[in-house]
């Protein structure tokens, strides 16, 4: 599969084997998604380092791929901002800093032969910013629509690693960046999952072999290591909390448990997303882990168990993937 | 754990894929004929339930498990010392009398460990002079943690030794590899992960040649998602082995070898010898080993917590209820966790804090908490506990049973939760005029308490965090001073063990850690 073609060490050497079969789990989790029905997979490995992290990119990346195939455009996003209440709470892009303001209706750019979304800011002269359709992806509906606007708004510097991104994703990018969706949640060591997604480089190798340097987060758009409003894609949670903490609407597609700790702890929080559980054999609750899969496996697994074709499977490692009935 | 970087989880994967195993046959034939023996006596004496005995077959067993289990002399004061020569020869003129069927046995078996712990022989440690040397990033795993300092002295007078690292299981679980690890001991006595999840790219296991070891690799699910073409699954012992470990007529299990802690017998030593003997300061406790041979006593009941460091959560967590220092059930503890206990084996940590917050009325006020307990058990020894549950309740106590009236009696409880229980305990020793007196004395100690918790807590979550806690990692045992919180120190020393059962403690022991082999 190799979701991550290209993707090199921050030295410009291939990456170990290792993290590429985690990222090509992670798609084909996508691939092998079914109505009415959820994936379990697990893996018994030597360490837990950067197997979520990579597990959790593959899945984002096949995830965005296969969105993009279902034809979701410019113009579908477009008449999807139109159709907002007035005043509904909009991030947009201004001189390359996001700012938040107010829907406020649909003008007529002649001379683009455009439509645009008018966006009023807050300031006592009710400045508004008007966005041509061909931009519309710059623009997001706030994910909390109670935020305070200030009324002298700076706004902030836009950082997003677009040409990194563009590679995986080519044109779908820009609507990749701009819509938020909790694709994947991972559960585990809140500080080694952070430095694994953002402190760690790649790069990949472009046109004219110039490399484009991005780190994972670039692609994962973790929540708790964005911006306030910042579209983005996936969330961490740290093992040690009691429960979940996003809103109850908000169901991930994949979960990833970091840890055997993490499984026990809070798996019953999240019946109704996909899972996938790594085990790492040197963990204290590694045996306690293990069992409660198996338990899982024996009771709930619906059918055969589905069968990869990797080929190249790291030494040390074992994975089992199968389907359970949504409860 | 700590976060392992992109680099050193190459190297793990690497160790996964390409490590040897090599089994290494030690051959030392006293030693051999006085393990060999122990377990004929052992059996022969199986049947027979007599502390004497089974403390005599304790200390050989320690012997023969300490000397199996790190390169030390076999006179080296941590692994056998005057006082245990002095009390086998005890054990030996008390089985003449007491059983002289079997007196001749332990006789030889006494004369053998005199002999052999004469000499200053080291048979693991000449075989791995002989055969390794630290130039090669080389580890050496030991099971004792109290084994390890002595090593390190040994090691230290060999050049080609003086790099060698000095490990304990639970260091491999993070992200240093080394090109070889000589582990001590057969693989059965440590965790499966030291050889299916390697962190050396050879490893080599020393022990006695008539110690039985074997391997085994399971796979870790009931069934795989990997075609087998393609599975190189978890490492198969039986591949990249050299020395195959051969099987001898007389031979020993390894697990026979292992030294483990006969719980009854331990809680014989220990309980009975500490603090005041009322039946009434007594308390169901758990027992909890402790690094470097310690262990301690901890209350088990509903609401007993204690301070532990977990250092396998995250720092830096929100919410501060959820971080390293944390206060949990008792029943919750882990190995590998470390329990915080007051320093120098003084027991409840809180009192002295709390005693300093209550200032110059401290003195009083413990003495008229005391006076009232005092007079409450003086009648429960008169009447007895069910007579007087049911005259609290005659009195208005709306929560007399037994259990509260033996929590209210001791000295870990300072007072009912509830006011009319505390008036009717003082209906019914006549202290009722007072009562109002007394119940403000509590509220007040018990105010201290809760202001000594927290301020021990605070301080000590200040120190953890700015405390390097790679060492405590490595050592198993750290101090920390709390000047803020009216001065002394907590120990944090790691778990490595707990009781599967629980023993009546008396309350003057519960929480003050001791060394357990004497």
């Amino acid at each position: 599969m190799n979701i991550l073609n290209n993707l090199l060490d921050k030295n410009g050497c291939d990456l170990p084997e290792w993290c590429h079969f985690f990222a090509d789990t992670g798609a084909f989790l996508v691939n092998k998604e079914k109505h009415g029905e959820r994936l379990v997979a697990a893996t018994s490995n030597p360490t837990r380092a950067f197997a979520a992290a990579f597990l959790a990119t593959g899945f984002v990346i096949a995830k965005a791929k296969k969105t993009k195939k279902s034809k979701n455009t410019l113009n579908d996003h477009f008449k999807f901002l139109c159709s907002q209440e007035k005043n509904t709470k909009l991030i947009f892009k201004s001189s390359k800093r996001k700012k938040i303001g107010f829907f406020d209706g649909i003008d007529w750019i002649p001379e683009l032969q455009q439509d645009a979304v008018r966006i009023r800011l807050n300031d006592k002269n009710k400045t508004t910013d008007v966005i041509p359709r061909e931009r519309a992806f710059e623009i997001s509906i706030a994910p909390d629509q109670n935020v305070n606007i200030s009324s002298r708004q700076v706004g902030y510097q836009v950082n997003i690693n677009e040409s990194f991104v563009e590679y995986f994703l080519k044109s779908y990018t820009k609507e990749f960046i701009a819509k938020s969706n909790l694709d994947c949640v991972i559960i585990g060591r809140l500080n080694c999952i952070t430095n694994e997604i953002e402190d760690k480089f790649f790069n990949i190798k472009g046109e004219n072999n110039k490399f484009v340097r991005g780190k994972l987060q670039d692609i994962l758009r973790t929540r708790r290591l964005l911006r306030e409003g910042e579209s983005y894609k996936t969330d961490i949670i740290p093992t040690s909390k009691s429960k979940a903490q996003f809103g109850s609407s908000e169901v991930p597609g994949l979960v990833v448990f970091d840890s055997a700790l993490g499984f026990l702890r809070l798996k019953d929080y999240y019946q109704n997303s996909h899972w996938v559980v790594l085990l790492d054999r040197t963990e204290l609750s590694h045996s306690e882990g293990l069992e409660q899969l198996n338990w899982e496996f024996m009771q709930n697994r619906s059918g055969d168990v589905i069968k990869t074709e990797f080929k190249d499977v790291p030494p040390g490692v074992e994975l089992v993937i199968y389907r359970e009935a949504f409860k | 754990m700590n976060y392992i970087s992109l680099e050193a989880a190459k190297k793990i994967y690497d160790c996964a894929k390409s490590c040897k195993i090599h089994w290494h046959n030690i051959e030392h034939n006293k030693f051999k004929e006085f393990c060999l023996d122990i377990s004929k006596f052992d059996r022969l004496v199986a049947e027979i339930d007599d502390f004497p005995l089974k403390d005599f077959i304790r200390l050989l067993r320690r012997y023969r498990f300490k000397l199996s289990a790190a390169p030390v002399e076999f006179n080296n004061p941590a692994v056998i010392s005057s006082n245990m020569i002095d009390k086998l020869s005890g054990y030996i003129k008390e089985f003449e009398l007491t059983y002289p069927s079997i007196a001749n046995e332990a006789s030889t078996l006494f004369e053998k460990i005199t002999n052999i712990a004469s000499t200053s022989e080291n048979p693991l440690l000449d075989y791995i002079t002989s055969n390794f040397n630290s130039d090669k990033d080389t580890a050496l795993l030991i099971k004792d943690s109290s084994l390890i300092l002595p090593a390190e002295v040994i090691f230290s007078r060999y050049k080609n030794l003086q790099n060698l690292h000095l490990l304990r299981p639970h260091q491999m679980r993070g992200g240093a590899c080394y090109n070889q690890l000589i582990v001590a001991g057969p693989s059965l006595w440590f965790p499966s992960f030291i050889f299916d999840s390697p962190r050396a790219y050879e490893i080599h296991i020393l022990k006695y040649q008539w110690v039985k070891d074997s391997c085994k690799t399971e796979s870790a699910f009931l069934e795989s998602s990997i075609p087998k073409v393609a599975s190189r699954g978890r490492k198969s012992f039986k591949e990249n082995i050299s020395l195959e470990n051969v099987v001898l007529e007389n031979s020993i299990n390894s697990e026979e070898l292992l030294y483990s802690i006969d719980w009854d017998n331990f809680s014989v030593d220990f309980t009975s010898t500490g603090g005041k003997s009322s039946s009434y300061e007594h308390a169901r406790a758990r027992l909890f080993l402790l690094e470097k041979e310690y262990a301690v006593f901890l209350e088990v009941s509903e609401n007993s917590k204690a301070l532990v460091i977990d250092i396998e959560e995250d720092e830096n967590e929100e919410e501060e209820q959820e971080s390293r220092v944390k206060r949990i059930n008792v029943n919750d503890i882990q190995e590998e966790m470390f329990l915080l206990l007051r320093a120098g084996g003084g027991g409840d940590y809180i009192v002295p804090v709390a005693d300093q917050i209550l200032g110059d009325k401290a003195v009083q006020a413990r003495k008229s908490q005391e006076r009232w307990k005092q007079l409450l058990r003086k009648i429960v020894k008169r009447r007895g506990i069910q007579e007087v549950c049911l005259a609290l309740k005659s009195l208005g106590s709306p929560r007399a049973s037994e259990t509260n009236a033996r929590n209210w009696m001791s000295s870990k409880s300072i007072k009912p939760a509830d006011y009319q229980d505390f008036l009717a305990i003082m209906r019914l020793i006549r202290l009722e005029k007072e009562a109002s007196k007394y119940w403000k004395i509590a509220q007040a100690i018990e105010h201290a308490h809760r202001r000594a918790g927290y301020y021990i807590r605070n301080e000590l979550l200040n120190k953890v965090m700015h405390t390097d806690l790679s060492n405590l990692e490595r050592t198993g045992k750290m101090d920390f001073y709390l000047e803020q919180a009216g001065g002394g120190a907590l120990t944090a020393i790691r778990v490595e063990g707990k009781s599967p059962g629980f023993y009546e403690v008396p309350i003057s022991r519960l929480g003050v850690y001791f060394e357990r082999d004497v």
